[in-house]
């Protein structure tokens, strides 16, 4: 026979139901509402880029990034919180069953909840392209070069997000998000110091070094978006 | 269940899952509560830096000077203007100059720009219209350009186009000269450098000239120029490393922008004689060769004189929105601080009582 749980003893049962019950739901609630908010996020700022474009489906970064950016960057830190994530101790949840209602009244993941993830996605994505644009409007900066601190900061955003909304972090938790960032300084450094012709049109070579000028900006989207985030 | 075997009670041991910290999920964690005390300097620490570096910043962008000059149809050269609006007349020349003043002189590096409006580079047909493989000079691609370059690709009769695509083809070809009047009779020429405006990685790597590279005109025979330009691309310039797919203004040019209102850079002020500390102020005119023909989709053209520091040219937003953030944090965090001491008072009031 197969299921989903198996218990030894019968007594297992109060732990299994009132404690990783009640974590299952808030974890698996949670995680699907960071996708989703992380999704938004990301998409909008290429939303954002049409009305500078003409509306020609163009993108200010190559695909490479773009489609590493949710496959590599961004996927390991949500599926961590939603392994390790414990909202309420596990003996407050057996002390108190009551708690357990809180999952079967969907309290954790209302339509309100959705909404207002959403609000927060956009609003951050707003933020996360307009700063930027408004600072290299009018100058000569290139395609690509516009799209590589976008993504920068929107990769700190994403990840910072993630550790303000878990209520628990463990050292699993820090090598994942420090490893991800740095896994995404690495790759965007070696793709534009060899890439030449491999990806018609962008061919970052170079683009990085635009970096030096530029460390001071992604205090600015990450603080306002921080700043945004607290009071949530 | 045949592993239920000895005494009542015991557990079955070859089942139990290990008793690990990360297995038991007891893993040592530490919960990141937002308590009063954490995030209130926090606030007023981050607003507090945010206000510093903005001011900072603002006062860094405030000592850059910038000048523009929108040339598209200013004075005389309205009439190039409408004579550029004629495709038949497109090969006949026209010149025209605009002048204007500097109240401060321009201290130290000047750069020169030209800047363009409504000109999408950014479009996503025009921006794949390039061979990269071409421009960096291999010699298969030099004659047969890649697909995304048609119709920019070859004539009718089959000869390849070097460098092909659309991009390329619609290079900026006004001549921008710049003088200096240092009083009503004399005209000094300002002298300008159209090498070292490109980055580093781009006039050595991604664009090179094929073979042979200190023969030009065989290394490109066999391909012919693109369809708007007069002069073949080993023609391009008047210096000696200047031709080919390493031209200056050719690299320049195929960096797409960001926006459809861009400036590109020219060239920079070669600093000898009376230009040795920058720009001086009094009177300067421009004169133009007037090429581009912008009336069609309603673009301004201009040129633009620019100092620059180490936040580059002239911005203010960054100051202003370091400085709004930082504002708007402090104000908030002035805000929980009152909140907080209102909660905090309640129980206090109750033990008196």
């Amino acid at each position: 026979m197969s299921s989903d749980f198996a218990i030894s003893r019968f007594k297992h049962l109060s732990k299994l139901l009132l404690v990783h019950g009640h974590w299952c739901y808030t974890r698996l609630a949670n995680m699907s509402l960071y996708f989703f908010y992380k999704n938004v996020a990301y998409v909008n700022l290429l939303f954002w880029y049409q009305f500078f474009c003409g509306f020609s489906g163009n993108t200010m970064t190559n695909y490479w990034i773009l489609i590493f950016f949710n496959l590599l960057f961004t996927s390991a830190p949500p599926v961590i919180y939603g392994i390790l994530d414990k909202d309420i101790s596990a003996e407050t949840l057996t002390r108190l069953p009551e708690l357990y209602k809180s999952g079967q009244n969907s309290e954790a993941y209302l339509p309100s909840t959705f909404w207002l993830t959403m609000l927060d996605a956009f609003y951050q994505s707003l933020v996360c392209f307009f700063l930027p644009y408004f600072v290299y409007a009018d100058s000569d900066i290139d395609l690509f070069s516009f799209g590589t601190p976008i993504n920068t900061s929107a990769l700190l955003i994403v990840l910072l997000h993630l550790v303000l909304e878990s209520k628990t972090l463990t050292w699993i938790h820090a090598v994942i998000l420090i490893g991800s960032g740095l896994f995404y300084f690495v790759f965007a450094l070696i793709f534009s110091a060899t890439c030449v012709t491999c990806n018609s049109p962008a061919n970052p070579i170079g683009i990085m070094e635009k970096y030096m000028s530029d460390p001071v900006f992604y205090l600015v989207c990450v603080l306002t978006t921080i700043a945004a985030l607290l009071p949530r | 269940m045949s592993n239920r075997k000895g005494p009542p009670g015991s557990q079955p041991f070859m089942k139990r899952p290990d008793n690990t910290a990360f297995k038991q999920q007891k893993l040592p964690a530490w919960t990141p509560t937002l308590k009063a005390e954490t995030v209130l300097p926090f606030f007023f620490l981050s607003g507090v830096a945010c206000i510093t570096i903005g001011v900072l910043l603002i006062i860094t962008a405030a000592g850059v000077q910038e000048m523009k000059v929108d040339y598209t149809e200013e004075r005389d050269c309205a009439d190039c203007y409408s004579l550029r609006l004629d495709r038949a007349k497109s090969t006949s020349d026209c010149a025209c100059t605009v002048s204007f003043s500097l109240s401060e002189a321009f201290k130290g590096d000047v750069f020169m720009y030209y800047g363009l409006t409504n000109f999408y580079q950014n479009q996503r047909h025009y921006m794949v219209s390039r061979d990269d493989a071409q421009l960096v000079g291999r010699q298969y691609n030099l004659k047969n350009p890649s697909i995304t370059c048609v119709p920019f690709d070859k004539y009718k009769n089959g000869t390849p186009i070097a460098p092909c695509g659309a991009i390329a083809n619609s290079i900026f070809n006004d001549t921008l000269q710049l003088f200096y009047h240092s009083d009503k009779n004399t005209e000094t020429p300002v002298p300008l450098l159209k090498t070292d405006i490109t980055w580093f990685t781009d006039r050595t790597v991604k664009f090179q000239n094929p073979s042979p590279k200190d023969n030009l005109t065989a290394a490109f025979s066999g391909t012919a120029r693109p369809f708007y330009w007069r002069k073949p691309v080993y023609q391009l310039s008047v210096e000696e490393n200047n031709n080919g797919f390493v031209n200056e203004d050719l690299i320049v040019w195929m960096r797409q922008a960001a926006f459809p209102s861009f400036k590109k850079l020219y060239g920079r002020l070669n600093r000898t004689q009376e230009f040795n500390d920058g720009l001086p102020a009094g009177n300067y005119s421009v004169k133009i060769s007037y090429n581009y023909p912008v009336g069609k989709f309603k673009g301004r053209k201009s040129v633009i004189l620019s100092t620059v520091s180490w936040l580059g040219g002239q911005n203010n937003f960054l100051g202003i929105a370091y400085s709004t953030s930082g504002a708007i944090t402090l104000v908030v965090a002035i805000i929980l601080t009152v909140v907080h001491l209102k909660f905090r008072k309640k129980p206090l009031g109750l033990e008196e009582e």
